[in-house]
């Protein structure tokens, strides 16, 4: 399925390439705003600004002689207060899952400019995109300490995830209803695609079974990973790259990728932000295929231009979610349905997790 | 060398003697210095001795010997018959005010009081009838529930007395306590300490630095200097017959001349002028010390004559209300200060006139020059 | 007696008296005072009258009927305000042996002492709890110890759990305890303390009835900072906690960063405020007769 839709976009991308030419002309005759002397990324900080630095910050500098400074971490609650004061200090700044329909729907983003931000060879139903620019995929897969479990005894399942009888020891998830609320009714037994809208008394339920097993909630994505190398834990749920970059320095732990759940990361340029051309161009930076490459390859993240592929490690594909083995196992997030619920939903988490 | 029996240092015997408070050879050493070096005194009971010296004398740190904060290297400290030389401070029966006072800022003044009857362990109706009365005998009835901070100077004084008295200590030991008050209040509470120590039969030791002071206050005053005790002896005896130059000019104003016995009764100065000496003078050759107190030379009338006549000029006059000073150059060259009361001859001397003096030579007090 | 009349004759002139003198030299203060005032104006009471006003945005009191009613927002109130004050409790019976060492010791152990404290400061909060999370955990150090000396024999649960929170956050917290004290133990006479031994108190009462009641000024301000402080952590616990220790802090971050719903978390927050302002004033109410003196 991926396979089919990712030749759809191949040969719309060749139209839009065409067109991208033809429109051209149009794009010199504006001219160009002044340089500033730098503009001002928000990341999510640690690794993943690492990568960032390696794969896009470094490029956009050495092309257009504009310093880049990171700041982080993301926060959609300082992306508000910055626009609602007109005082804003970045000119991009990351922003995650369900957090990005809500900005958008704030009101928080300039429209992107695909005049300048090329998405032709992107997934076709990411070419119209209006505000919020897909960064890539990640996914909340299940992981294990590789030394707890046998081989031919692993847990393959979340319903397997539950089963503390056949795979004992302490676990660890995030301390979020998202992820955990869908791994909950995939537990019990519900289909990837009926998962919404959540059947909350179901999936809190569900929840209760595993709440005494669940040794840490983790709060930060380093945190997660860390719990099962300090063996707080030895089965868990962490962002994918999370895995990877420990995997890739030799720790002992498995990525379980059946029925992990996708989301998109995105980047976004704050309303009215002063450099916000500049900001266009430095996501068009980012939309580049050798840019995603060099980015996936350190942080196991992929991006979503369709050439990145030729710019991956070979070793990496089996750590990426968008891998032909692994993109079938896993279903995407509902992130407009926890647009709608989060507020409410995490209140009704957090009174369960006080529930003694 | 001029003395007499009762202006020598008396040595303090171990036993008996009638002390109530006996120091017997204390030393204390810091490092290289010597603090004390050897102490022998007896404070009889009843009896207010005060230990006057400048500062590094050593005299704080006798004191802290005897309160016990201190202790020394060699030497014991009695109180009546009870060693207490390595006995804590809290367990030696003793009153002490300090030099700041030392009153608890948090708690009233009334509570300072009880303080040391409430470590004293005793009945709370009684502790507070012997603050009320302590209260009453230092003039602060009715100021019992005031912190220390709401309290004058001179009342905070009081307080601290109170406090250290209102146990029955066995002996009351006061450290420069007047040291914060002015003038006026400074001789008013020390008058007050001295009555009420008198009228209770206190036994105490005083430290003090201020020659005056030991003299309005003390039965015996004790002359410290470099960690010995110098010269021991009622105020009179140590301000008529100091033993030394140090003692005299520690002590009163005087004026003091060094000369050499020079025979026939008489003394030269280093200016060439010569003194008649007192009958019992030491024999030729002997380098001494000449002390003249202030109020002994008097002006001479014209034609009278006296054992030693000098005539002079005023350099300057200086009042001080009942009695006049006069700095005066002799016409040998030697500066003396005189004083006399203001009425009388004096009164009408300016600066620059010209006076003769006179004075005996039995008005002369012979000491040692070193 | 006429030296009473003549001493408390001298009183009235410094205080009543020449009134201009006492004027002038307010008027001094408030000047050099200045700065610091328009300071925090514009960096404290401003934004918390703006946050003020944003609770009652719209004229609702919904968001304090939601705060003051919901058993979620309550109750998790109540829990950080216990935490805050195990926290206070366990910094004041660390903090005060450490600022009375750092009083006492001789040179150079106060020094040493003073960097020993301030060395938390000089690395990020996550960085110190990470550092927690290696010493606390079931394979950590300590446990991993006590598990090889045989003193235990199943790991003690310290990490993930409010045991490690308190760890945690006392450890972080411990400096705003031991200074403010360490202030006020300096500036102690220690003539008084000889003056309570000769007066005949023993060791134990010359501590609890003068040096204590002179540094209480110094533990109330330690307490106050530490309780305050405490109160609006949430990184700490989170992480040391295992998600399993919600702080207020946490709810109204949440409330500000992922729902934008400001008007709720601002009223969550004057909640939060006036709870501990009137903390505050029950302490000093509490020990107001024992600092009348300061």
């Amino acid at each position: 399925m991926l396979k089919l839709r990712w030749m759809t976009a191949s040969v719309c991308a060749v139209l839009a390439v065409s067109t991208a030419l033809f429109a051209a002309p149009d794009a010199f005759a504006q001219a160009e705003p002044p340089k500033p002397a730098q503009i001002v990324v928000n990341d999510s900080g640690g690794a993943m600004q690492n990568a960032m630095r390696s794969a896009f910050y470094n490029e956009f500098e050495k092309r257009y002689g504009i310093k880049v400074v990171n700041t982080s971490p993301v926060d959609l609650g300082k992306l508000q207060a910055m626009v609602k004061s007109n005082n804003i200090e970045w000119a991009v700044t990351e922003i995650g899952g369900q957090d990005a329909i809500l900005a958008e729907r704030s009101n928080l983003f300039e429209p992107l400019d695909l005049k300048i931000i090329d998405l032709s060879r992107y997934p076709k139903h990411l070419q119209d995109r209006k505000f919020v620019f897909p960064k890539g995929v990640y996914s909340t897969v299940m992981g294990y300490r590789s030394d707890a479990f046998k081989e031919g005894n692993r847990p393959k399942s979340w319903a397997d995830f539950w089963d503390t009888k056949k795979f004992p020891g302490p676990r660890t998830m995030q301390n979020a209803p998202v992820d955990n609320l869908e791994f909950a009714l995939l537990a019990d037994g519900v289909a990837a695609d009926k998962l919404y809208p959540i059947d909350l008394d179901r999936a809190f339920k569900k929840l209760d079974q595993i709440k005494k097993d669940v040794a840490v909630w983790w709060t930060t994505g380093a945190q997660s990973a860390q719990v099962l190398i300090d063996k707080e834990a030895v089965l868990g749920t962490a962002w994918n790259g999370r895995y990877y970059v420990l995997i890739d320095q030799g720790a002992p732990i498995t990525i379980e990728w059946n029925q992990g759940a996708m989301k998109e990361s995105s980047f976004g340029i704050p309303k009215g932000a002063k450099d916000a051309y500049w900001g266009q161009k430095f996501l068009a930076l980012v939309s580049e295929a050798k840019a995603q490459g060099i980015y996936a390859n350190i942080i196991g993240y992929p991006g979503l231009n369709l050439d990145a592929t030729k710019f991956t490690d070979a070793k990496l594909i089996p750590f990426l979610p968008t891998s032909l083995e692994n993109f079938p196992k896993q279903w995407w997030t509902d992130l407009a349905w926890w647009a709608d619920n989060g507020p409410a939903v995490t209140e009704q988490w957090s009174r369960w997790m006080l529930q003694k | 060398m001029n003395e007499t029996p009762s202006g020598s240092p008396i040595r303090a015997t171990p036993t008996g003697g009638g002390g109530d408070l006996t120091i017997v050879g204390v030393v204390r050493r810091f490092g290289p210095v010597t603090a004390l070096a050897g102490i022998d005194l007896a404070v009889r009971k009843g009896e207010m001795l005060t230990i006057l010296g400048p500062s590094g004398s050593g005299k704080t740190t006798l004191l802290k010997v005897v309160a016990g904060f201190e202790t020394p290297d060699e030497g014991d400290v009695l109180l009546g018959a009870r060693t207490v030389t390595f006995a804590a401070p809290a367990k030696r029966d003793i009153g002490m005010v300090f030099q700041n006072y030392a009153l608890f800022p948090h708690m009233t003044v009334a509570q300072n009081i009880a303080f040391p009857l409430e470590m004293r362990k005793v009945a709370k109706a009684d502790a507070a009838k012997r603050v009320e009365d302590v209260l009453r005998l230092v003039d602060l009835a009715g100021l019992g529930g005031r912190l220390p901070r709401q309290l004058s100077g001179g009342q905070q004084q009081r307080a601290a007395l109170a406090r250290a008295i209102v146990f029955g200590p066995r002996l009351l030991l006061l450290d420069e306590p007047f040291g914060a008050l002015d003038r006026k209040l400074r001789e008013q509470m020390q008058l007050e300490v001295r009555r009420l120590q008198q009228h209770l039969g206190l036994t105490a030791l005083f430290v003090t630095h201020d020659q005056e002071e030991a003299l309005i206050l003390s039965d015996r005053i004790a002359v410290m200097d470099q960690g010995r005790i110098i010269q021991l002896g009622t105020p009179q005896e140590i301000y008529r017959r100091p033993v030394n130059r140090f003692v005299a000019g520690f002590i009163g104003e005087s004026n003091l001349f060094r000369a050499r016995v020079a025979g026939q009764g008489y003394a030269a100065l280093d200016g060439g002028a010569r003194f008649r000496l007192p009958a019992d003078a030491p024999p030729e050759g002997t380098e001494i010390g000449l002390l003249l107190r202030p109020e002994r030379p008097k002006p001479l009338a014209n034609g009278a004559a006296a054992d030693n006549s000098f005539a002079g000029s005023i350099l300057d006059v200086v009042y001080l209300g009942e009695t006049v000073k006069y700095r005066i150059r002799l016409d040998p060259g030697i500066e003396i200060v005189v004083r006399w009361p203001f009425h009388g001859s004096a009164g009408s001397l300016r600066k620059d006139d010209r006076v003769t003096l006179g004075w005996s030579g039995e008005d002369l007090h012979l000491v040692e020059w070193s | 007696m006429t030296a009473a009349a003549v001493t408390a004759a001298r009183v009235p002139p410094d205080t009543a008296g020449r009134w201009w003198r006492g004027h002038r030299a307010d008027t001094l203060l408030a000047l050099v005072a200045a700065p610091a005032m328009v300071f925090l104006f514009a960096l404290y009471l401003l934004p918390v009258g703006l946050l003020l006003q944003q609770s009652v945005e719209g004229g609702s009191l919904a968001p304090y009927e939601k705060a003051l009613t919901d058993g979620l927002y309550v109750g998790v109130l109540f829990d950080t305000m216990l935490i805050a004050a195990y926290v206070s409790v366990a910094c004041l019976l660390l903090g005060y042996p450490v600022a009375y060492f750092l009083t006492a010791a001789p040179a150079p152990w106060p020094t040493i002492g003073i960097v020993f404290i301030l060395l938390p400061f000089w690395t990020s909060i996550l960085v110190r709890t990470y550092g927690w999370m290696i010493l606390l955990g079931r394979n950590g150090i300590i446990n991993r110890l006590l598990l090889e000396t045989g003193l235990i024999s199943t790991p003690f649960p310290m990490l993930n759990n409010t045991t490690g929170v308190l760890i945690g956050m006392t450890h972080v917290l411990l400096p705003y305890m031991v200074f403010p004290i360490y202030a006020v133990m300096r500036r102690v006479d220690l003539g008084l303390l000889s003056a309570a031994e000769g007066l005949g108190a023993p060791g134990w009462q010359i501590f609890r009835r003068v040096y204590f009641p002179l540094t209480l000024p110094g533990v109330l301000a330690g307490v106050t900072l530490v309780y305050i402080l405490s109160i609006g952590f949430f990184i700490t616990p989170a992480l040391l906690g295992g998600g399993k220790v919600i702080m207020i802090a946490v709810l109204i971050e949440m409330q500000v960063r992922q729902f934008l719903n400001w008007s709720f978390a601002a009223a969550l927050s004057a909640v939060l405020l006036t709870a501990t302002l009137l903390v505050y004033l029950v302490l000093r109410r509490l020990f107001r007769s024992d600092l009348q003196w300061s």
